[in-house]
């Protein structure tokens, strides 16, 4: 169930109205089921494997918490870590893993058939095996008391306005949101019916628009990479992968809030950021602090001296990268963003006089175009593609349709450049968000008349849904 | 739903009820006014309304007995055959008709022409003008093809013969009943050619066309598994179908789904041999130009003479014109 389709509409709206009928133990049950059905909704098969994962995660973090043995308590971490990170391996990077192997092999002429499974990857695997061993990491470090309620352990895991993209939610701040009855509040209701619409304008507006510049450009629709081309599909590439995420986040917001659960922000107009530390502030938070607690400073993080600190920033960018997807172009994107942290960290001591500085804006354009050059490689299918579309920028073509596809970039692009900057001074989460009621409520029917006039006709699934 | 005590609470509930409304006021608007703005806006929209009801009430024979023929497909027919000249050729022998929408593939005629007969249009011949790639596609028009060419009843098949998930069923099952839904692609399209210059030229590059089939043996399988489904159409409607593949600069394996169509028992007319067209007899490599498509007419004119001269010869016993009109009618 795609959250731009009418049937999500309409199982979002059932689903409400029946939550609020219900007393708060109800609530979180009928919750469960809903979000088993949602997910259901692709292939029931996937489901089993989710459930599972989930009532392992459950009885292993009660253990843990009911052990006083140290060493007990580190194997059934160690276990849980070993199995929730076995799942996600075999799914999401089996064929990857057999084929890298495969190819390094052949390199050193050493025969090997590996064998290469048809394995479907179940849609979300990744947010939810992030969330589960966060939970049990928490629940090892005495952070969080383990759940003793099957419902409410597996309704943080699965509810579904976050289980296929995120935000990855934390358990210390989901959790005791599950456990804790919810108050019906209008304000949040209403703020999250506005958060759908604006969500649905980045996505099916900005997004899916965009998505038709980007992949003209990087399927050879405007033929052979160019300048024109590598500036055009790059640049729609960003646009589209910002409006689709962060689309889909405030979506998956909105949709929570109409529950009266509260999501962690998950972009805060990254595109405006004056250094990459600043983007990844501001990109995709939920996986970037995700990352930095879990993976950066058990790492050792930045106290172990600089060397330490690059080898670390390196390595948890380049895992970044490989979580998102079974493909080496993933890795280097990350490579790249780890590589860009460690240079800017080096170059960038502390103590730097206020006048030696670069003007903010110029700064601004230059993470803007840093982050769309690794986008090149997000965007290509294979390594060999992303190199084919940068060595375009060795060579000039011009056709008839450019001028267009740039007005049409720049008409679906521009607007949420706008967006991102009066967000940025006003401090809101969306436009008019402390406005009047009536000033929001034209707002949000004029994000629906342009949703419903201007939205691609495409159904393009969410770029994320596939990671 | 419990509300806040206070005078923010109150009016946040205000703004929900009033949202919720002014979004059901946009639906409905958009419900109404889509057909309006389509045929307000778009001329290929008029052609489309305008040859739809005229398919709708073809019978077999016209009035003064000449059989139908009804010619369907999409761009390669609109531009590949001079439809007027193909009916003053063979104004004598049957009335030819035709309905044509772009970026249609065999789902979209194959569900279409179910829709079609279904509500009562019974021609004598159908002709599907379909490129063999497009005869293997797996792609339709979707939401535009749900609303406007796909019956409901058909859901279920289609589901399973385009293999859709849940989602774009149920999408399907939206769009087949709203105006809305089903016509969008087409209001945002004139939406975008009035506010973009020059979008037609850009809508070329970069509208999703489809994976485009080029293996044989994907093209051969395909063909033998639909093929018997035209056969059985038309042996159900008691009719004739005949699948018309227009030219082609490359091998599409044309004369090879002949072939399978000969055993199948389903005529597949290629008039001209893949290659055998120059590549100046061609607009854009795909679509006939002006004197590409005179001699594909030409041609095409033929194979339905002769196709029409057997049918009139064998229905020559159902007696005089009416009481031929009469019979197909009540089939």
């Amino acid at each position: 169930m795609l959250f731009d389709t009418p049937i999500f509409f309409c199982f979002l709206c059932l689903v409400v109205v029946a939550y609020w009928c219900l007393d708060f133990r109800n609530q979180n049950r009928f919750l469960l089921v809903a979000s088993y059905f949602f997910y259901g909704w692709w292939d029931w098969r996937f489901l089993c494997l989710m459930i599972a994962s989930t009532v392992i995660d459950y009885f292993v973090a009660i253990k843990i918490e009911d052990t006083s043995d140290p060493g007990v308590r580190r194997f059934l971490l160690v276990l849980s870590l070993v199995i929730n990170f076995s799942i996600l391996g075999f799914f999401k990077y089996f064929n990857f893993f057999a084929d890298s192997a495969a190819s390094a092999l052949s390199v050193l002429k050493v025969p090997a058939s590996l064998p290469f499974l048809r394995i479907i990857l179940p849609p979300g695997i990744s947010f939810y095996t992030f969330q589960e061993v966060a939970y049990i990491v928490d629940v090892y470090q005495k952070r969080l008391p383990a759940s003793r309620s099957f419902v409410d352990y597996g309704l943080f895991i699965t509810l579904f306005p976050h289980l296929i993209a995120g935000p990855i939610q934390r358990p210390s701040h989901l959790l005791p949101q599950v456990q804790a009855p919810r108050k019906a509040d209008s304000e949040k209701v209403f703020h999250g019916m506005l958060l759908i619409l604006e969500g649905l304008f980045r996505k099916c507006v900005i997004a899916d628009n965009c998505a038709l510049i980007a992949n003209a450009a990087f399927s050879g629709s405007f033929g052979r990479p160019s300048i024109p081309v590598l500036l055009l599909g790059t640049y729609a590439f960003a646009w589209q992968i910002y409006g689709d995420f962060s689309g889909y986040s405030n979506i998956a917001r909105g949709c929570a809030q109409l529950m009266g659960f509260h999501f962690m922000v998950n972009f805060r107009q990254p595109y405006l950021a004056d250094s990459i530390q600043d983007f990844w502030r501001r990109w995709h938070i939920s996986l970037s602090t995700w990352l930095r607690d879990y993976l950066y400073i058990p790492l050792g993080g930045n106290r172990h001296g600089e060397r330490q600190t690059y080898r670390n920033l390196l390595l948890t960018m380049l895992l970044g990268g490989l979580w998102h997807g079974a493909n080496w172009t993933y890795v280097f994107w990350g490579g790249l963003h780890g590589a860009g942290l460690a240079v800017e960290r080096k170059l960038t001591p502390p103590t730097i006089t206020p006048q030696w500085q670069l003007p903010r804006w110029l700064k601004r354009i230059l993470i803007f175009h840093f982050v769309c050059l690794t986008w090149i490689f997000f965007r290509a299918q294979s390594m060999q593609a992303a190199w084919v579309m940068l060595k375009g920028i060795g060579s000039w073509t011009w056709r008839s349709e450019f001028p267009a596809a740039l007005i049409f970039l720049a008409m679906f692009s521009v607007p949420l450049l706008m967006i991102d900057l009066y967000l940025e001074k006003s401090g809101e989460e969306y436009c008019f968000e402390s406005a009047t009621v009536p000033a929001r409520v034209v707002f949000g029917a004029a994000c629906a008349l342009i949703v419903a006039l201007w939205g691609a006709n495409q159904a393009n699934a969410f770029i994320y849904f596939q990671f | 739903m419990a509300s806040q005590s206070g005078a923010r609470g109150v009016t946040a509930r205000t703004g929900i009820i009033a949202l919720c409304v002014v979004l059901a006021l946009v639906w409905i608007a958009l419900e109404l006014s889509a057909p309006i703005m389509l045929k307000r806006f778009s001329r290929i929209e008029r052609r489309i309304e305008g040859e739809t009801k005229e398919a709708l009430a073809l019978r077999s024979f016209t009035p003064d007995g000449r059989p139908t023929v009804l010619l369907v497909g999409n761009s390669l027919l609109l531009e590949g055959v001079q439809l007027d000249a193909l009916q003053n050729r063979l104004a004598p022998q049957c009335a030819v008709s035709r309905l044509g929408i772009d970026q249609t593939r065999y789902l979209d005629w194959y569900f279409g022409l179910r829709s079609l007969l279904e509500q009562g249009s019974r021609p004598s011949m159908i002709v599907l003008s379909l490129a063999t790639d497009q005869l293997a596609s797996q792609y339709s028009l979707e939401e535009a093809f749900a609303h406007r060419q796909m019956s409901a009843r058909d859901l279920p098949l289609l589901v399973r013969e385009a293999k859709l998930d849940k989602t774009q069923a149920t999408s399907y099952f939206f769009a087949h009943w709203s105006n809305w839904l089903g016509d969008k692609r087409f209001i945002r399209q004139d939406i975008l050619i009035l506010t973009v210059p020059n979008f037609r030229e850009l809508a070329g590059r970069v509208a999703p066309h489809g994976a485009r089939v080029f293996d044989p043996s994907i093209l051969l399988g395909m063909a033998q598994e639909r093929l018997p489904e035209l056969r059985d159409l038309a042996h159900s409607y008691g009719l004739k179908i005949v699948v018309l593949v227009p030219p082609n600069l490359r091998e599409d394996y044309s004369l090879q789904i002949q072939q399978i169509g000969n055993k199948v028992g389903i005529p597949v007319w290629v008039p001209s041999p893949p290659g055998e067209f120059s590549r100046d007899l061609y607009r854009d490599g795909f679509h006939l130009n002006d004197q590409g498509s005179e001699i594909f007419t030409t041609r095409l004119a033929n194979q339905i003479r002769t196709e029409i001269g057997e049918i009139s010869h064998s229905s020559l016993n159902l007696g005089t014109p009416a009481q031929k009109v009469a019979a197909a009618g009540d089939r």
